[in-house]
């Protein structure tokens, strides 16, 4: 007697599928959360990544103020991305930090930046520019 | 049948194995894109502007100097003054084109503009070894900054006064005394400062206020000495002149100080009188595509 006695073809059929399907949709649920918690991740890399190349150029035209002697005037333009993980976002500069504030995924990371005498102000993400006005460094968008 | 059924257990394998090699390489895909994204990002816009400005002004500074102190050391007071110094200053003016011309070169090289402008202003070192004058000495003229000015008081004659004044505008003077056992400095009438003598040099260093015995004590003078309302400033020119009263005074006097046409006394030998590169101003603007750096510095001479 063959052992497949009583097990028909259709049967066979729809617990494979089934399986599958419930392979499927296990590894797809799964992924989806670490595919979310990588860009999530990667939002936050981007920030701050972005943040610290605005900290460098702070601090690069805060030593230019330090060496000028009289009549000292500096200009620095920056270009940042306009959009991290495919969503804009704001900076908000502070002395001796910066906020940079993503919405889609929700993020928000602090970079500190060696600087003191810095006009605090909000800008959004993007080519800015960093200029000194009556001794102090002051970010705008260009 | 059983060959049926193996060849359905194996496409199942096949089937299920794609499925799994598919996420998995979707997820690597998402995870690398994150990494190399990330990294682009962090070294984009990493430039170099600002420290090549820094490092640019600070090579001329360097460079200026060294071609200040070495023109400088040829000068031995020997010719007079006006022949000292154009010589001086013409040496220093064709160091300075260059130096800044061969920079500007580099700086083009290399993408950039590198723009400087400079201007000098001179100075002059006005010295006498102890001297009994006993007639009005003008030290220097058309003097707009004073680095340093010193006398030294040789009390051997006693009783006998001194006035130092700006001569050209009259709003500052100092009267110096000297007695059997002080020397006193006083100022429209009013004592600044005074100390016992020993009968030994007292030297009164008017550009810091203070008045110093020969054992080292230094006695505050005060602002109306120097430093105070209507004391010499660059706001108008001025010369310093000593006139004498009572007698001969015995001193010995050095001033280092500058103007654009600074000259010596007319009664100062061509040794008394050195000419130095009193500040070297260089203007300095420093252009790339994203940085524009202005400033204005200055680079101090000093006598030999």
């Amino acid at each position: 007697m063959s052992r497949n006695r009583a097990i028909s073809v259709t049967l066979d059929y729809v617990l494979m599928l089934s399986i599958a399907m419930i392979v499927l949709a296990s590894v797809v649920f799964l992924s989806g959360h670490v595919v979310d918690g990588q860009l999530n991740q990667g939002a936050e890399e981007e920030l701050t990544a972005t943040g610290e190349s605005l900290a460098a150029d702070l601090e690069t035209a805060a030593r230019l103020t330090e060496v000028g002697e009289e009549d000292t005037s500096v200009r620095f333009q920056t270009d940042l991305p306009r959009q991290v993980s495919g969503s804009s976002y704001d900076i908000s500069v502070r002395e001796n930090e910066l906020e940079l504030t993503s919405t889609n995924p929700d993020q928000s990371v602090t970079v500190p930046v060696a600087v003191d005498a810095i006009e605090e102000t909000e800008v959004r993400g993007g080519p800015l520019v960093i200029e000194l006005v009556d001794g102090q460094l002051e970010v705008s968008e260009r | 049948m059983a060959d049926v059924s193996h060849r359905i257990d194996r496409a199942q394998l096949i089937l299920v194995s794609g499925l799994v090699i598919a996420v998995t390489l979707l997820v690597l895909v998402l995870l690398l894109n994150t990494v190399i994204y990330t990294e682009n990002v962090a070294t984009r816009g990493v430039g170099t502007d600002g420290g090549d400005a820094i490092s640019s002004q600070q090579a001329i500074e360097s460079e200026l100097e060294r071609l200040i102190a070495a023109e400088q050391a040829l000068v031995d007071g020997e010719a007079a003054w006006e022949d000292e110094w154009n010589s001086l200053s013409e040496r220093v003016e064709h160091g300075t084109e260059h130096t800044l011309a061969h920079l500007a070169n580099r700086s083009v090289m290399r993408g950039t503009i590198a723009e400087t402008e400079s201007n000098m202003t001179p100075g002059i070192q006005a010295n006498r070894s102890t001297t009994a004058l006993t007639e009005n000495t003008t030290f220097a003229s058309n003097l707009t900054e004073t680095r340093m000015f010193s006398l030294t008081i040789d009390p051997n004659t006693s009783d006998t006064s001194a006035t130092l004044t700006d001569q050209r505008n009259e709003n500052w003077t100092a009267n110096i005394s000297v007695t059997s056992d002080q020397v006193n400095v006083s100022s429209d009438g009013s004592e600044l400062c005074s100390v016992d003598h020993a009968g030994e040099p007292v030297t009164l260093h008017a550009h810091n206020q203070t008045l110093v015995r020969h054992d080292g004590q230094d006695i505050d003078c005060g602002e109306t000495l120097w430093g105070g309302e209507g004391t010499p400033s660059n706001e108008e020119m001025y010369d310093i002149t000593l006139e004498t009263e009572d007698g001969a005074i015995e001193i010995a006097f050095n001033l280092i100080a500058g103007g654009e046409t600074v000259a010596p006394g007319e009664d100062l030998s061509d040794d008394e009188a050195i000419p130095f590169v009193y500040r070297l101003t260089v203007e300095y603007t420093y252009v790339t595509s994203d940085l524009t750096y202005e400033t204005t510095f200055h680079m101090e001479g000093e006598p030999t």
